[in-house]
């Protein structure tokens, strides 16, 4: 059944994964991004990726906000904690000064492309002379006449106007010092270098902790923080916690039960290998496809030593429920080989129906899963023979007493358990349709955040925040043109709402105003323009001002675009992203703006879309909980062909209603304990079909040894539920809903398969190895 | 932005030691920078003088001088007006009001890079608000033992302005004058000299309107701003 080469092969690639993961083991990323959890129902490559490229940008910055009673105190703090953070590797603060600076460098050479509404307006309105007089007052004013390049450069002050204006309208700095709050100062910082590894992420989180604590406590001060760098944190401390109860639950659970059980250290290590061989080869496959392995497939996947072990499990009752001489004449292998085949083929469509999701989450869970658990069987089928070559033994005694107080309280009267299972299901099938149990869509509510990050990260927003969460607009466009063509007719539809948007127009006109915009300076920098009159005014030579004509002439043609701007300005967010062949720019919308209006106006506007990603995500996750449900069916519908196929028995197909009472009364019991039905208890129902119908193929195909099949039966379910059991105690909400529905499921399939198959022709059991 | 705002302070600067100048007159040698710092602040409510004001620009070969004279009362607030060599009124009101009166007469509210005075610095100073500026300048006797140096303390302060330093004069020609210097941090240097100071011992706000209109006859609205700049606003 297992070939030779297949053989070859399994050594080798165990070979190789052992090199790999004895040279490469610190390349290893766990991932903590927790957009994963996001559907995917992007179909446009250009548009996935920019915005990919405004979420890891999002995800790599965070803010510091410190408040105190003293001005001088909090300045001091802030200044203080700026430079401690600046210290740490990797991590760059972004100063309000430093932005301006790069901001008025990418614009200087550019300035006769630039000017403010007011100043289109007075140079179509007025004459040079009162130009010329306008700029000498400003030059003589008190506490005017500022320049922000040098005044050779500027002498007209219009640049050094345009700027100063441009710094009064945009959010460039970070600071948030104003008369309302002027004991509230913040700053963003950025990741030069995001920590890769959850290591290094601890790291550096205790370090920004102990500065900030150091500052605090030096100051008197309070300092908050915000950002998704320390929601991925927290995440990843729970996920450990998590993958620490279940793997060391579930590998000290099974441990005990194979020693209990076989009292061999063959068993045991066959079981054991099959595990890290498995989750290996799930590891490698999620490296190989994604490039990393997400935290939340590390959590699942722990769940998997409970599966893997059962092959094991499976293949030692195999052996103890055959006679000697069968075993060497061979003529179990084929019965074996079709258990076990059929035993990998269910839990693999359970897993793998999880891929159909388009949660990337459970396409990676799937992934790990599927490729683990072919590996783990392989290992099973392939060392199993090298563990049997001596003889086991088994302590049947116990787990028969067991069975037999199971069968006491179930099986005492099948058709009546039938008929209650039945009674429950479709009663839970009413109470499911007619919409008792309440759904979950919102993304929010599927982690456990704890409460004091939570409570910063609303403070923050209350504080700094001035645009909404998560809304924005989505402008899209072949070229520069089109977008800002898009923009400006999107600001004319919404007149004075417009001041609402802030967008890319707010950085930089369009190049066709900027083109405009240096023809219109031709009346500030011609012969005896503006320039001259007022150069002839102040009292100086014409001849004074000859370099900036020269350079305004040089200047023609030349216009700055946004690409070329953000080089520049690295510490800007990605408003404009150039992928595919499109261009993709976002407009972020102030908080307590008219969004009904906002999103009417945006459906006019060719090449602008609203987007609220809340809702959409909470939408696609609707879909997603109702097209897994229809896939279910599908499922159910599959495996029902497959059942009447191999057994060609249409009667076989009853078997699922096993699986499918275990279902309904699951997510009935879970609705009842106060769980909102999520996608991930649709996904898990896959399992709960699966393993179901794993356990009942094994009591079926195992029939004339029914007493060591219900063992065999038994074994897995324990160790199942085990890990399974300890799922349903994350602190995870989803992980909490996937193993809960996963434990009572099973639970009830467990019942079902040990209860239910009494009534098959018993034959004579020989138990040469049992004592 | 914050450029911006520290031009804004410069220019509270230089204001606030123009309302200064009765108070220096009365104490003219605080020995601490709270003594001096009171000192500094009017104690007389009502007063009139003119300014000649020299600006030097980096980068322009020739300095800029300017004429004007002001009135300030603190129930009506300040005109601040240039007559050479331009015509030019600024009439600071109180923190939500404040205009440019142009040559031709017409009236412009301050609004964008002046919000700052207005709502902050220019507010305090008329308000008296001690605490504010000891927390904002370092305040002392410059080493001429003459005049009186502010220097920033805050990094916001240091971002826009250098120092600022004045100095009182007293003689039988000119009576008494201040001079104010004003470094920013681009280097620009202003000069004021106040001069000719007159304080008056007036009543309330009408009686500070009447003297208001017998300064500027010429120009009585400028006092009815001052007086009812919410009318001016509608």
């Amino acid at each position: 059944m297992i070939t030779l080469l297949t053989r070859s092969i399994f050594f080798i690639a165990v070979l190789l994964s052992v090199l790999f993961f004895s040279f490469n083991y610190q390349h290893i990323r766990i991932d903590t991004n927790l957009n994963d959890l996001n559907p995917e129902k992007i179909a446009d490559v250009g548009l996935k990726s920019a915005l990919k490229t405004l979420s890891q940008d999002i995800s790599h910055r965070f803010v510091v906000v410190v408040k105190g009673n003293n001005t001088d105190q909090v300045g001091a703090a802030s200044q203080a904690l700026q430079r401690a953070l600046n210290a740490l590797p990797g991590l760059k603060v972004i100063s309000d000064q430093t932005v301006q600076q790069n901001y008025l460098h990418a614009l200087s050479p550019y300035r006769f492309n630039l000017l403010s509404d007011n100043q289109r307006q007075a140079l179509e309105d007025k004459s040079p002379q009162l130009l010329a007089n306008d700029a000498l007052r400003k030059l003589y004013q008190l506490g005017d006449g500022f320049r922000v390049i040098p005044f050779e450069q500027d002498p007209l002050g219009w640049f050094s106007a345009y700027v100063l204006s441009q710094f009064d309208d945009l959010d460039v700095a970070s600071d948030t010092f104003s008369q309302n709050r002027k004991n509230v100062t913040s700053f963003v910082v950025s990741f030069s270098e995001y920590p890769q590894s959850l290591d290094e992420q601890e790291s550096l989180y205790q370090l920004i902790k102990a500065r900030e604590t150091a500052v605090r406590n030096k100051f008197h001060v309070s300092v908050l923080h915000s950002g998704m760098f320390f929601f991925a944190v927290d995440s990843a401390q729970s996920a450990k916690a998590d993958i620490q109860l279940i793997a060391v639950g579930s590998i000290i659970g099974i441990l005990l039960l194979m020693i209990a059980i076989f009292r061999s250290l063959l068993p045991l290590f066959l079981s054991l290998s099959s595990i890290a061989i498995g989750i290996s080869f799930g590891v490698l496959s999620s490296l190989y496809v994604f490039g990393s392995i997400h935290i939340l497939t590390v959590v699942f996947g722990a769940s998997l030593i409970g599966i893997v072990v059962d092959y094991s499990l499976h293949y030692f009752y195999h052996y103890l429920s055959h006679p000697q001489d069968e075993r060497i004449r061979g003529r179990t292998n084929t019965t074996l080989f079709r258990a076990m085949l059929l035993s990998v083929l269910t839990s693999l469509i359970g897993y793998g129906a999880l891929g159909l999701s388009d949660l990337l989450i459970l396409k990676k869970v799937a992934l790990f899963s599927c490729t683990g658990l072919v590996m783990a069987w392989l290992s099973v089928m392939v060392l199993g023979p090298f563990a049997t070559r001596r003889p086991i033994h088994a302590r049947q005694a116990a787990l028969r007493q067991i069975i037999a107080g199971c069968r006491a309280v179930f099986a005492r009267h099948p058709q009546r358990l039938a008929v209650t299972g039945l009674v429950l299901a479709c009663a839970a099938g009413v109470f499911l349709f007619a919409g008792q149990a309440e759904t979950n869509d919102d993304p929010r509510r599927f982690f456990h955040v704890s409460p004091t990050l939570l409570e910063q990260e609303q403070k923050v927003a209350q504080l700094t925040q001035i645009y909404e969460a998560g809304r924005y607009l989505l402008i899209h466009g072949q070229t520069p043109a089109a977008i800002f063509d898009s923009l400006n007719s999107m600001y004319a539809l919404l007149g004075d709402e417009s001041k609402s948007l802030s967008s890319v127009l707010d950085w930089l006109p369009a190049p066709e105003s900027q083109v405009k915009n240096y023809q219109l300076q031709h009346a500030l920098y011609s012969e005896d323009g503006v320039l001259d009159i007022f150069t002839t005014r102040i009292g100086l030579p014409k001849s004074e001002f000859t370099d900036l004509k020269t350079a305004y002439k040089e200047a023609k043609g030349k216009t700055l675009d946004f690409t070329a701007l953000m080089k520049q300005l690295p510490s800007l967010p990605p408003l404009w992203i150039e992928s595919e062949n499109t261009i993709y720019s976002f407009a972020l919308i102030r908080k307590d703006s008219d969004l009904n209006k906002i999103a009417a106006v945006s459906r006019d506007v060719d090449g602008v879309q609203y987007v609220n990603t809340l809702a959409n995500a909470s939408a696609a996750l609707k879909a997603q909980r109702v097209t897994g449900s229809q896939l279910l069916l599908l499922a159910y519908v599959l495996i029902a062909l497959m059942l009447a196929g191999y057994y060609r028995k249409l009667s076989t197909i009853f078997l699922l209603l096993i699986p499918l009472t275990a279902s309904a009364i699951t997510l009935t019991a879970v609705s009842l304990l106060g769980q909102s039905i999520t996608v991930f208890h649709i996904m898990a129902l896959f399992l709960v079909l699966g393993l179901g119908m794993d356990y009942i193929i094994f009591a079926k195909e195992m029939a004339a040894q029914r007493e060591t099949t219900q063992q065999a039966i038994m074994l897995s379910a324990v160790t199942s539920l085990l890990s399974f059991g300890l799922l349903a105690f994350s602190s995870m909400p989803i992980v909490q809903a996937f193993g809960s529905t996963i434990l009572i499921g099973n639970t009830i399939n467990f019942i079902a398969a040990i209860s239910l198959f009494n009534e098959q022709k018993k034959s004579q059991e020989r138990r040469p190895h049992v004592r | 932005m914050q450029i911006a705002r520290c031009y804004q302070v410069l220019l509270a600067g230089l204001l606030f030691l123009c309302m200064a100048v009765p108070s220096v007159f009365a104490n003219p040698k605080g020995e601490s920078e709270i003594a001096l710092l009171t000192n500094l602040f009017p104690q007389n409510c009502h007063f009139s003088g003119q300014f000649l004001q020299k600006k030097n620009v980096e980068g322009l070969p020739i300095p800029l001088h300017s004429t004007g004279d002001f009135f300030f009362s603190c129930d009506l607030g300040l005109i601040w007006h240039t007559q050479e060599p331009f015509r030019e009124a600024i009439l600071y009101v109180n923190s939500s009001n404040n205009f440019r009166v142009h040559e031709d007469g017409s009236l412009t509210p301050l609004t964008g890079v002046t919000r700052y005075i207005m709502s902050n610095v220019f507010v305090k100073l008329l308000k008296g608000d001690t605490q504010y500026f000891v927390d904002e300048f370092a305040i002392k006797l410059a080493d001429d033992n003459t005049s009186v140096e502010l220097k920033p303390e805050s990094d916001f302060m240091k971002k826009g302005i250098d120092s600022i330093r004045f100095q009182k004069n007293d003689s039988d020609e000119l009576g008494i004058t201040l001079l104010v210097d004003v470094t920013d941090v681009t280097g620009q240097v202003t000069h004021v000299s106040i001069d000719k100071i007159r304080a008056y011992q007036i009543e309330g706000k009408r009686g500070a309107f009447e003297q208001c209109e017998k300064l500027y006859s010429d120009n009585s609205a400028w006092c009815q701003v001052l007086r009812s700049p919410a009318h001016i606003r509608r």
